[in-house]
């Protein structure tokens, strides 16, 4: 007990005077205290960081993150770190870089709907800065008393209300963000090329530290309407909402609870919740009371119809916000079961629900667990919550045994392992599940070419991948070349043969659909046109995966015929209106589920999949849009669909940008030989050289850090 | 994340009296929604001052994964106890119990220094010389010798003095308890004890006739009335009296605040049995306090006599007569009275001292009894949850983070408009006072009796 206090920490001293000439001596913490409550968040990985640094102003994370880059030391943003995957957990002793002072909100830009805010701000404390404007930011996660802008922006957040609004990339449309060499760098949406600002939200702060964003906003709706429904069983509460959504209604949110959920928020907050088996928030929100009510009336219906007992709405503004107050503290109330609780966080398809439900609950049975269920059920995002005590290490292993096995039930119906928590350290090995060899590597090389030294929230997202096996290369074939040097091969698989020995003899080539909107100035021509089919057209989940080569005019009709919409707009192959990033509004960006690509290597990458909300892994699709065939062949395209038609659609002519050193380093991961568009792009012979050497090796970085005994390894 | 279960207690062990929270830190799961309402871990954006780093803490310390105490002392000595967390924490975590057990455990291992140790045995308990020290600092500062002290620079090497004596621009010379109208009721006071010793052993109707007329309310004079506001405490005594209240102030001591904010808890039992001792004797139904916060603690003698089940009764017992005198004024039917009278001071503002909020679960009273003026315009407070960094002893001795709270505390008031923030603790008042006067604003801190008082011989 008597031991003296002591400073310890394995910074080299004159990189923690340096820390503290930039933030001044008081903000760089060593003291083993600190450094254990830097190393938690609000799951169960711990890891200590070496130092904590608390800058103020954005300009001081520029200078941090400049001086430790230089030192070769890890570091790592957090937030308030109510982060459930361990994302600002600092593996490798990093240095923990505090976002909390950063709390500045900036003035409201009326004409363009923006905000710009510091990275530090608290998710509630920008609702509240926006109330009195009239507007609010969609993405409301379960934390949102807590957690602040650049989590959500990190974790790309979602919340009750994403359901009809979208997710946290769907708004952030301009960040500055830290390279992890300590370069700032201001991006736009609306920049000329790659959406880099897209690729980066969902990064889990592992390409660059955000110190502000500029948000969209919206207006708040101008009627809301509330009900809670009580069920006898929670399939019944699912089926009611697979039925909603089929049945093409837009409810703001369909939120389901079971009792277990319930129970532990009543018991602190007494928010009227009925002591049923299962309950629905249903919330609807618009301009017209009537479309509202009719809307209310179809969804009690579809309830009724499932076997609902009670439908209850909120009478006052204040039963609204109780409701409300007890479905976010959800997670929180949990802690009055048992100390802890593993939370998944796995998406299905909407159609999926009842049978991903029965997979877990059966999955709880067998290991004998408790487990609340608590569902985004609108968009198909399931929270199981499994409640142990982490001091029975034993326990703790079932529990965690449990919850992959519960996400592998979900990648099984066709969904995935996060819909809107990350992966962080928590979920890493379970990417394997949802991610070929080849996509990870692509991942790999992406967070090379960001973070060449694996400085930057080192060791999260992507698991090691290990190297190939020396295949011999197969037999060249002969491909027919038509006169005007274009190739039309007549499947994916030929096509992909022939780009696999393009690659091998390092033959430049581009891509073109219909040429509709741009001419392909290289010699050589990969066409899509016989990749025209739709692979899958799920009108009860709202969603349709199409081929690159397909026209769009085409299959906007045909899915009309069935009472849905597909909001991409303008004429040509659907990998073109992608490639050039034509349709602006509603923003084509914030339509793309999933995609399956094929590299200039050879190999195929698949992201994505049939669900609304998706977190795993980096957002590769963002970078294809208006990529103008520099980074891939586009194969295939998943898209939302919607039960009505868009109010606007906007159409603009864009055409082929010139690639600046961003964009070089991007089509590097892609393209490591430089053989893909050269000439569209405006590089010129000599270029080339340049963008072939220094290929970023995939298999450097990622060493398995300080993460304790888990049970997969 | 070991199995291994911490050390047993054993009464040698100082980590007796935490280890038996074990399970209530454990109940918290790190979820942070208390982080973005914690006052310093506002102000500071630094977990290790933030109610769930300090429950983490306390769990280190308790699971034997924190070997030397002095390191998480730092943190633990800066919560400000004012409970805000708890009332936002889904498992609602007692993270201000939690500290002063964290603290009682570090004056185990570490010793209580020196001077606090001298003001909690030897000075608080022991009104006369209190009165007697006071009196001689208070002349000294009359006399201008602090101000001779700031302006030579001596103070500079004294800076919880100057802190002190910053919060405390005036000070009286002459105390509540010297005024013979109070004077007077302590006479009454300490007849009724005799007489109540009389009647135990004579058993006379006429004595049980007499008791039965005397007074059966007491006056608790806080010592933030007592020392600091006297007039705090004639208001009250006066308002008492304007509703028709017939009572009496007892003799007391000091509640035992400071001592159970310093986890000196050996010191919270002394002071409390003292007082119950004390207010036992007149038999008193209603115990009338003026301050909040020491209204909490009267309320919450309780919790420190676990396993004590004599004590613990005695406690409760108290605990149910003790009153808050907005409460009490509201249901004797100063409403009425307030309601004749006329307010043109302009707006109001209204500062819920923690102690009140959270501790005691009271914010209406006080509002009901100001809408009741006409024309007075109560204006909310941006923030209005938020402890206004004072917390007795804290503005002294952690007085630049105490004046990081009290400054965006005082943005929250001033952006109301109002003339005159009304409260009811002395602590708050002294604290929003002075950083009202560090922005250089007029806003005048009135305590809620002197300002009803005030009003109503308008």
């Amino acid at each position: 007990m008597a031991k003296p206090t002591q400073a310890v920490s394995s910074l080299n001293p004159k990189l923690i005077a340096e820390l503290q000439a930039i933030v001044g001596e008081k903000s760089v913490l060593f003291q083993p205290a600190d450094l254990h409550l830097y190393s938690y968040d609000a799951a169960l990985d711990r890891a200590n960081p070496s130092a904590v640094v608390l800058p103020s102003t954005p300009e001081q994370v520029t200078q941090l993150v400049r001086a430790l880059a230089l030192h070769k030391r890890p570091f790592v943003a957090r937030g308030a770190a109510t982060s459930l995957c361990g994302g600002p957990v600092p593996l490798k002793n990093a240095v923990v870089i505090g976002m909390s002072r950063l709390q500045g909100i900036g003035r409201f830009d009326k004409i363009r709907r923006e905000i710009a805010v510091e990275a530090g701000v608290v998710n509630l404390n920008l609702q509240q800065a926006l109330e009195p404007l009239g507007m609010f930011f969609p993405p409301d996660p379960g934390s949102q008393k807590a957690c602040t802008i650049g989590g959500n922006a990190a974790t790309n957040a979602g919340g009750p209300h994403c359901l009809k609004y979208g997710v946290t990339s769907h708004y952030v449309v301009g960040m500055e963000i830290v390279l992890p060499d300590g370069q700032p760098i201001h991006l736009r949406i609306e920049d000329p090329g790659y959406d880099i600002v897209g690729f980066l939200v969902g990064s889990e702060g592992t390409l660059g530290i955000a110190t502000r964003f500029r948000l969209k906003v919206i207006p708040k709706p101008i009627v809301v309407r509330t009900a809670l429904v009580s069920f006898n069983t929670i399939e019944e509460c699912i089926q009611s909402v697979t039925d909603i959504i089929a049945a093409g209604l837009n409810p703001a949110t369909l939120e389901a609870m079971d009792r277990t959920v319930v129970e532990a928020v009543e018991a602190f907050i007494q928010a009227g919740y009925p002591q049923a088996e299962a309950v629905l928030l249903v919330e609807v929100d618009g301009d017209k009371v009537e479309e509202l009510d009719s809307q209310m009336k179809q969804i009690e219906e579809i309830c009724v119809k499932n076997g609902s007992q009670e439908f209850r709405y909120a009478k006052s503004e204040a039963e609204r916000v109780k409701l409300w107050d007890g479905r976010r503290g959800a997670y929180a109330a949990m802690a009055r079961l048992a100390p802890n609780v593993l939370v998944e966080d796995g998406a299905v398809p909407r159609t999926k629900l009842p049978q991903a439900l029965a997979e877990i609950k059966k999955i709880a049975e067998e290991l004998d667990l408790r487990v609340a269920l608590l569902f985004h059920a609108g968009d198909g995002n399931l929270h199981p919550q499994i409640i142990f005590d982490e001091r029975n290490a034993e326990h703790t292993k079932v529990v965690k045994e449990a919850g992959y096995r519960m996400l592998k039930a979900c990648v099984d119906l066709g969904g995935t392992i996060s819909g809107e928590h990350g992966i962080g350290i928590d979920k890493r090995e379970a990417m394997r599940w949802v991610f070929t060899r080849e996509t990870l590597m692509l991942f790999r090389r992406l967070k090379n070419i960001f973070d060449p030294e694996n400085l930057c929230n080192p060791d999260k997202l992507i698991p090691l991948v290990s190297k190939p096996a020396a295949v011999p290369p197969p037999e060249d074939i002969e491909f027919k070349v038509g006169s005007d040097g274009s190739v039309t091969p007549a499947d994916e698989a030929e096509m992909t043969r022939i780009v696999g020995q393009l690659a091998r003899k390092k033959t430049l080539f581009g891509i073109g659909g219909s040429e509709s909107r741009f001419r392909v100035k290289e010699n050589l021509v990969i066409r899509t046109s016989m990749l025209n089919r739709v692979l899958d057209f799920d009108p009860a989940n709202l969603t349709i995966t199409v081929q690159a080569g397909a026209p769009l005019e085409a299959v906007r009709k045909s899915v009309e015929a069935e009472g849905r919409y597909l909001w991409v707009f303008g004429a040509g192959t659907v990998g073109g209106a992608v490639a050039t990033r034509a349709s602006v509004a509603p923003p084509l960006r914030d339509l793309i589920l999933g995609m399956r690509i094929l590299l200039p290597t050879g190999e195929i990458a698949v992201m994505g999949a049939k669900t609304m909300k998706n977190v795993a892994g980096y957002d590769v699709p963002k970078l294809l849009l208006g990529s103008f065939g520099t980074l891939a062949i586009i194969l295939d395209v998943t898209f939302r669909l919607f039960p009505y038609a868009s109010k606007e659609s906007k159409v603009e002519k864009t055409r082929p940008f010139i690639l600046k050193d961003m964009h070089r380093r991007i089509k590097k991961a892609f393209d490591p030989h430089g053989i893909l568009s050269p000439r569209t792009c405006g590089l010129t012979e000599t270029d080339l050289p340049n963008i072939e050497t220094d290929v970023a090796d995939p298999f450097r970085g990622g060493e398995v850090g300080n993460i304790g005994d888990r049970f997969w390894l | 994340m070991s199995a291994n279960p911490p050390t047993p207690p054993s009464s040698e062990n100082p980590l007796h009296d935490l280890a038996k929270f074990e399970q209530v830190v454990a109940a918290c799961n790190r979820c942070g929604f208390c982080t973005n309402y914690c006052p310093t871990y506002k102000a500071t954006g630094n977990e290790s001052y933030s109610p769930r780093g300090r429950n983490q803490l306390v769990r280190a310390l308790i699971e034997g994964k924190m070997w030397d105490a002095a390191q998480a002392s730092e943190s633990i000595e800066t919560c400000l106890l004012c409970g805000e967390c708890t009332s936002v924490c889904f498992s609602e975590v007692p993270t201000a119990k939690l500290m002063v057990a964290a603290r009682h455990f570090i004056n185990r291992s570490k010793g209580i220094p020196r001077g606090l140790s001298l003001m909690l045995k030897q000075l608080l308990p022991h009104p006369r010389r209190l009165s007697l020290l006071l009196r001689a600092a208070f002349v000294a500062k009359a006399l201008g010798l602090s101000a001779l002290a700031r302006r030579t620079g001596l103070m500079k090497f004294f800076p919880a003095l100057a802190a002190a004596d910053e919060q405390l621009p005036r000070a009286p010379l002459r105390f509540l308890r010297d005024y013979p109208f109070i004077r007077q009721r302590t006479e009454e006071a300490l007849a009724k004890v005799r007489h109540a010793q009389v009647m135990a052993a004579q058993k006379s109707a006429a004595a049980v006739s007499t008791i039965s007329q005397m007074p059966t309310v007491a006056f608790f004079t806080a010592c933030g009335s007592q020392y600091v506001r006297p007039e705090t405490g004639l208001a009250t005594a006066r308002l008492l009296e304007r509703v028709g209240v017939k009572f009496v102030v007892p003799e007391a001591i000091c509640c035992g605040l400071p001592a159970a904010s310093y986890g000196v808890l050996d010191s919270v039992r002394q002071f409390a049995r003292a007082n119950i001792d004390l207010l036992e004797k007149g038999r008193y139904e209603s115990i009338i306090v003026d301050d909040s916060s020491c209204g909490a603690h009267l309320k919450d003698y309780a919790s420190f006599f676990e396993g004590d089940p004599k004590m613990s009764k005695r406690a409760h017992e108290l605990a149910q007569k003790t009153r808050d005198v907005s409460s009490f004024l509201l249901q004797k039917g100063l409403a009425a009275h307030l309601a004749k009278a006329k307010w043109l001071g302009g707006p109001v503002a209204y500062h819920d001292p923690c102690k009140a909020q959270y501790a005691q679960k009271l914010t209406a009273a006080p509002r009901e009894l100001l809408g009741a003026i006409p024309n007075l315009k109560l204006i909310p407070v941006p923030d209005a949850d938020q402890c206004c960094g004072g917390a007795g002893t804290f503005a002294v001795v952690h007085a630049e983070l105490s004046r990081d709270i009290a400054e965006a505390k005082v943005k929250n008031i001033m952006s109301t408009g109002c003339r005159v923030v009304v409260t009811s603790s002395v602590s708050c008042l002294l604290q929003l006072a002075a950083g009202l006067r560090r922005a250089k604003s007029n806003i005048e801190v009135v305590h809620i009796t002197d300002f009803l008082q005030r009003t109503l011989s308008h």
